[in-house]
């Protein structure tokens, strides 16, 4: 029992954030590749999603790498559902770079909502890029194309053989009386099932699944879209407010709850004419929305609202009247 | 009576470990090593009949579900059923009739079991927790009390199954541990390899029956200590006043 609390206590305080973190895991195969010079070579981008949230619109392009240039198929993932793999194929063209060994970079960048949050996440990723002369394309092509990546489910076929190993030891243990070396390989695939669970961030997915609430299961209603409307305590509080407030929305194409927030500034505004609005795409203005501290570090964070003469930033619709009047009446 | 002093008072703990969430903290890794719902508002651990389910539809190799749950099989076995199960408790504390087990329904079980992850295979949703009463209980009721859920068909669903088995435990102890539990199933398969484990001396048995008089599983203990129903309870142990029955935490097995 003590021990289960302590678990507790650790794994609550090693949980990763809920939010504003990266939820995909990956890969490129292969990581190094060879390219005849003016030829082209294979890659695969292997998306993990590691979280109970969709990613969408994940789109790869090639970072600081010379004269390279890339093609991807499909262009652009729309989703990747939760605990599934996506995959973009990547034709990597050398044009006219000379030979030698290049560091290639990929950046790729995609996004994700939690709750009434949304997120665009920048990751970069590393590969190593061999260009040899044109001739040896002819000879010996040295591209790995996508059919030749490997798919052997190696996870299952290890699952499939802990299985038969189980069964074969629980059937054993049956039989006999005295079974410390069946307990010592019981023991043994226990650790090794959890040890792989972990290091695949299956822990990970088991909490996030678990905290996940099933509205459908308990009787609970499904969130609906939020109505903008301010409430008439708001908008007598609104009205109050007196000088100037100018606030700017930070929104993007892909949030799902920047519309919620944009009509409850409207609203806002229509009660007080002291305050200003102006809506901002982050996607067209990155300059700003990083000024504001809206993109940091490659994390975009959507909807924001910003009183621009102290700088105050609301993130999210959580409690948003609340927060939104508190922040307009900041200051007198 | 001292055994089950302890076994109450570890139940209290497994009642504890199921609302941790009352401290503040949310929803941890943790596999709660029984059936307790995660749609409970203060659990903290993940129901390993919700994540097996889930697990299934995301077609996830269990790695960690299988190396959690072997690890609790090795641990207890059923004796999480006993010992540690907060829905266990509560079978307990509605076991007034001990009615004698059939052995034939016994395995329904199992049937509960193939049919939870067939069902969430075939429908890719988690169809067992929108009827389990575990959920009705822990979860529907909760939340509808807290003015949450609503009274619609999901939550009639769930009171409808909860008081079926709450019927089924008045009148049969521990009906939902002997018949529907699918953990149980699950933790069944490790009864006869867990530390925790009873013994029997054939010699010292009169075959006086008191055990079996008292086994809220319906068994013959003498005859069907260990198998996949015992959940090593230590009823019979407690009655036995010739010793022919003893509880041991082992890895050794003697007869």
């Amino acid at each position: 029992m003590a021990l289960f609390l302590l678990g507790i206590i650790a794994t609550a305080i090693a949980a990763p954030a809920a939010a504003q973190e990266p939820i995909l895991d990956l890969s490129i195969v292969p990581p190094a590749v060879s390219i005849p010079a003016g030829g082209e070579a294979h890659l695969r981008l292997i998306a993990k999603n590691i979280s109970v949230h969709e990613a969408e619109r994940l789109a790869v392009s090639l970072a600081g790498a010379g004269r390279f240039t890339i093609e991807t198929v499909p262009e652009e993932l729309e989703a990747i559902e939760p605990f599934s793999t996506g995959t973009i194929d990547i034709i990597l063209r050398s044009g006219e770079t000379p030979e030698g060994d290049y560091n290639g970079k990929l950046a790729i960048v995609y996004t994700y909502c939690s709750g009434e949050l949304c997120f665009q996440i920048a990751d970069t990723l590393d590969f190593e890029i061999a260009v040899g002369p044109a001739s040896a394309a002819v000879q010996t092509p040295s591209v790995a194309g996508p059919a030749a990546i490997p798919t052997i489910p190696w996870p299952w076929i290890g699952l499939g053989a802990v299985l038969v190993i189980l069964t074969v030891a629980l059937i054993e243990a049956k039989r006999t009386t005295v079974n410390r070396y069946i307990y010592l390989i019981l023991v043994l695939i226990s650790f090794a099932s959890l040890g792989y669970g972990v290091a695949d961030h299956q822990h990970e997915q088991a909490q996030g699944i678990g905290a996940v609430l099933c509205t459908s299961c308990v009787g609970l209603e499904e969130a609906g879209p939020k109505e903008a409307s301010l409430s008439d305590e708001g908008i007598a509080e609104i009205q109050k407010i007196e000088g100037e407030r100018e606030l700017i929305v930070f929104y993007a194409p892909w949030c799902h709850a920047c519309p919620y927030a944009e009509a409850m500034v409207e609203k806002a505004a229509e009660h007080n004419p002291g305050i200003s609005y102006r809506f901002v795409d982050v996607e067209q203005d990155p300059d700003l929305a990083a000024k504001h501290g809206i993109i940091r570090s490659g994390r975009t964070v959507v909807p924001a609202v910003v009183r621009t003469d102290t700088g105050k930033v609301i993130f999210g619709v959580e409690r948003f009247e609340e927060r939104l009047i508190e922040m307009l009446k900041e200051g007198g | 009576m001292r055994l089950t002093r302890i076994r109450r008072a570890m139940q209290g703990g497994g009642l504890i470990l199921g609302l941790f969430g009352a401290t503040g903290i949310g929803m941890t890794h943790l596999i709660f090593p029984g059936i307790h719902c995660y749609a409970c508002p203060l659990a903290v651990t993940v129901c390993p009949i919700g994540l097996m389910q889930n697990l299934v539809i995301f077609g996830t190799p269990p790695y960690f579900w299988l190396g959690t749950i072997l690890a609790y099989g090795l641990i207890a076995g059923r004796g999480f059923c006993g010992w540690f199960c907060p829905f266990g408790l509560l079978n307990d504390l509605l076991s007034f009739r001990k009615a004698k087990i059939s052995r034939s329904f016994s395995y329904t079980k199992f049937v509960v079991l193939i049919g939870t992850i067939l069902a969430a295979w075939y429908f890719a949703d988690t169809m067992f927790c929108k009827l389990c009463p575990v959920g009705g209980i822990e979860a529907s009721l909760p939340y509808f009390f807290l003015g949450v859920a609503r009274f619609n068909r999901p939550f009639l669903i769930h009171i409808a199954t909860l008081s079926a088995v709450l019927i089924g435990m008045i009148l049969i102890s521990r009906f939902w541990c002997r018949y529907l539990c699918p953990m149980g199933a699950i933790l069944s398969l490790f009864n006869r390899v867990s530390l925790l484990h009873l013994r029997f001396d054939p010699d010292k048995c009169s075959k006086c029956d008191a055990c079996t008089a008292v086994c809220p599983m319906g068994l013959t203990p003498y005859e069907d200590y260990n198998n996949h129903n015992c959940i090593k309870c230590g009823a019979c142990v407690e009655v036995c006043k010739l010793g022919a029955l003893t509880l041991h935490y082992s890895p050794r097995r003697k007869v």
